[in-house]
């Protein structure tokens, strides 16, 4: 039946090539349907670009609007580069972007952004220390540009004043504004001049808050007003207070409470919502260190998994707060606090 | 019965009208599709069986898919157009049945040892003579019940088998163009082929006597 050719091939069955001949589907035939798709589809491969777009998405564009076709070429050219997808996406994007950035005018960014995260330690020694404030000063000071440096101890050496031995360069910058200025010699140049400008915009700072420290001092203790008045640094990106809402935020079930000798309470919305109005309320204000002297009417401890991890503290003239071994604080005002204070009263004593 | 359609002794070849298409005529691609499309049909719908007969359009549509997509990089290394879309048409095939789970052994001899079983020549000498230009009204009922049996035949033999057989006898390819579409040796092609004609002469002479269609 099958001998074997020439070329090695096999002959063809006659008997079940007929049969295949005669088979039902023999006949068998794409339908129609199936044939205009594939030679569409060939066809559309080869087509050129514009008549390609037109075949495979005949009635995917929007009709321009009316008056344009009327209005010339120039207005449907317009509308059709409009409604091209990569375009049409392009004002998409702009747009919620605008949408967006409308939302967020005048928040403050920190809203926005998670607060860094710190290791939280056990809770520190409530009371402020003095010497601080000195090696603060120094810090901030080296931070100065050379100039500046220049500037704020010139008056020390032209015009000395009283100084205290434990803080001389705070009285040194103290002194500096009832000193001659350096300019009065000879006009400055304008980096020089600059200097100055910084210099005294920093001490008129240094002023406003040794007399915000002098007005706390005064309503501390005898103790307290033997130490060195604090010298607040510039106010504080990210507080504690911010970083300790998050973190209450986050895990809340984790956290508890305490009001001064009360009895510890779970966390719940209510201290939460409490928490956030002190952020809100003092969160451009903190400065690093404590609050000198300042007496307290108020302590609240947060604990969590029995560990206490912050404590703050509220006095008559503003907050303090103790995380992570560092002290911050912040001045208020007495409606700022009266206000936080009803608050808190607010969720019992 | 069925009509082939074979290129014109004037008409260009098929590497001729795949070139043409690649430059832009889409009227190459037209020729070539009616000269193709009923062979390739069959074959497709064959192939998948009966169990497939739902996805007999989605593999021929897919397989006129892969000519348009390959057009440009389209080159007759040594196997005709007709060949490649075989290929083409076989690969789809493959890939669909092992979409749907189903074992396909590429291996068409596995666990058969020897030589194919041939059925005794005699069985065949009572049947019609085959390729009758004429045939009357009896011998046509027989050809046409023996293509219903060939075909219940065709989905017992293994895939392989199958497109083996499928290609050499209703598509008219040589055994070199085969191996070649199967992309499997030369000898590998002939052994599925006669393992296949084998197994549908047993299958057929077993079914179709020659007493029972008389």
């Amino acid at each position: 039946m099958s001998e074997v050719r020439d070329d090695g091939d096999l002959p063809r069955d006659a008997w079940l090539r007929e049969a295949l001949r005669h088979a039902p589907d023999a006949d068998a035939a794409p339908p129609p349907k199936l044939n205009e798709t594939i030679l569409r589809m060939g066809r559309a491969a080869v087509a050129p670009r514009e008549e390609r777009k037109t075949a495979a998405v005949p009635h995917s564009a929007p009709p321009p609007p009316s008056g344009t076709v009327a209005g010339g070429g120039a207005l449907a050219s317009l509308w059709a580069w409009l409604t091209r997808p990569p375009v049409a996406a392009g004002f998409a994007v702009v747009f919620l972007s605008t949408v967006v950035g409308v939302m967020w005018m005048g928040r403050p960014i920190d809203e926005a952004l998670p607060p860094r995260e710190e290791t939280v330690a056990t809770a520190p020694p409530p009371a402020p220390m003095a010497a601080d404030v000195p090696a603060e000063r120094m810090r901030e000071a080296a931070k100065m540009p050379e100039a500046a440096q220049r500037a704020a101890q010139a008056p020390a050496v032209t015009a000395p004043a009283p100084v205290q031995p434990a803080a001389p360069q705070v009285a040194a910058r103290a002194a500096a504004p009832v000193a001659p200025p350096v300019a009065a010699s000879a006009p400055p140049s304008p980096p020089a001049a600059a200097a100055n400008d910084m210099a005294a915009r920093e001490l008129a700072s240094a002023e406003r808050r040794e007399a915000a420290a002098a007005r706390m001092a005064a309503a501390a203790p005898a103790p307290a007003q033997a130490t060195a008045p604090a010298a607040p640094a510039s106010a504080i990106e990210t507080p504690s207070l911010s970083n300790l809402r998050f973190e209450i935020r986050r895990k809340p079930d984790t956290w508890s409470w305490q009001r001064d000798e009360g009895e510890s309470r779970p966390m719940n919305d209510a201290m939460q919502d409490w928490i956030a109005q002190a952020d809100r309320t003092a969160r451009p204000a903190w400065q690093h260190g404590a609050a000198t002297g300042a007496s307290v009417t108020t302590t609240l401890r947060f604990t969590r998994e029995g560990v206490v991890r912050a404590v703050l503290r509220i006095g008559p003239t503003g907050l303090q707060l103790t995380r992570g071994g560092k002290t911050e604080s912040v001045e208020l005002s007495r409606g700022q606090l009266a206000a936080l204070q009803a608050s808190l009263d607010a969720l019992g004593p | 019965m069925r009509q082939t359609p074979e290129p014109m002794s004037d008409s260009p070849d098929d590497d001729t009208l795949m070139a043409a298409y690649a430059r832009g005529e889409a009227a190459a691609f037209e020729q070539l599709y009616e000269r193709h499309r009923l062979a390739l049909y069959r074959f497709v719908r064959r192939l998948l069986g009966s169990a497939n007969a739902a996805q007999v359009d989605e593999v021929f549509q897919d397989t006129w898919l892969r000519v348009v997509q390959a057009r440009a990089r389209w080159q007759p290394q040594g196997a005709s157009f007709r060949t490649w879309l075989f290929t083409l048409a076989h690969h789809r095939a493959i890939d669909l049945l092992r979409k749907s789970g189903r074992e396909v052994a590429l291996d068409a001899h596995e666990g058969e040892n020897g030589e194919p079983w041939q059925p005794d020549a005699d069985a065949w000498q009572h049947w019609p003579a085959p390729a009758s230009a004429m045939l009357g009204g009896d011998e046509l009922a027989f050809w046409r019940r023996a293509g219903e049996k060939l075909l219940a035949c065709l989905e017992e033999l293994p895939l392989a088998q199958r497109s083996a057989f499928l290609l050499h006898h209703d598509d008219g390819l040589a055994l070199a163009e085969v191996a070649h579409a199967l992309e499997v040796g030369f000898e590998t092609a002939k052994t599925r082929l006669r393992y296949a004609m084998a197994k549908l002469r047993a299958c057929m002479g077993a079914y179709l006597a020659p007493e029972s269609s008389r």
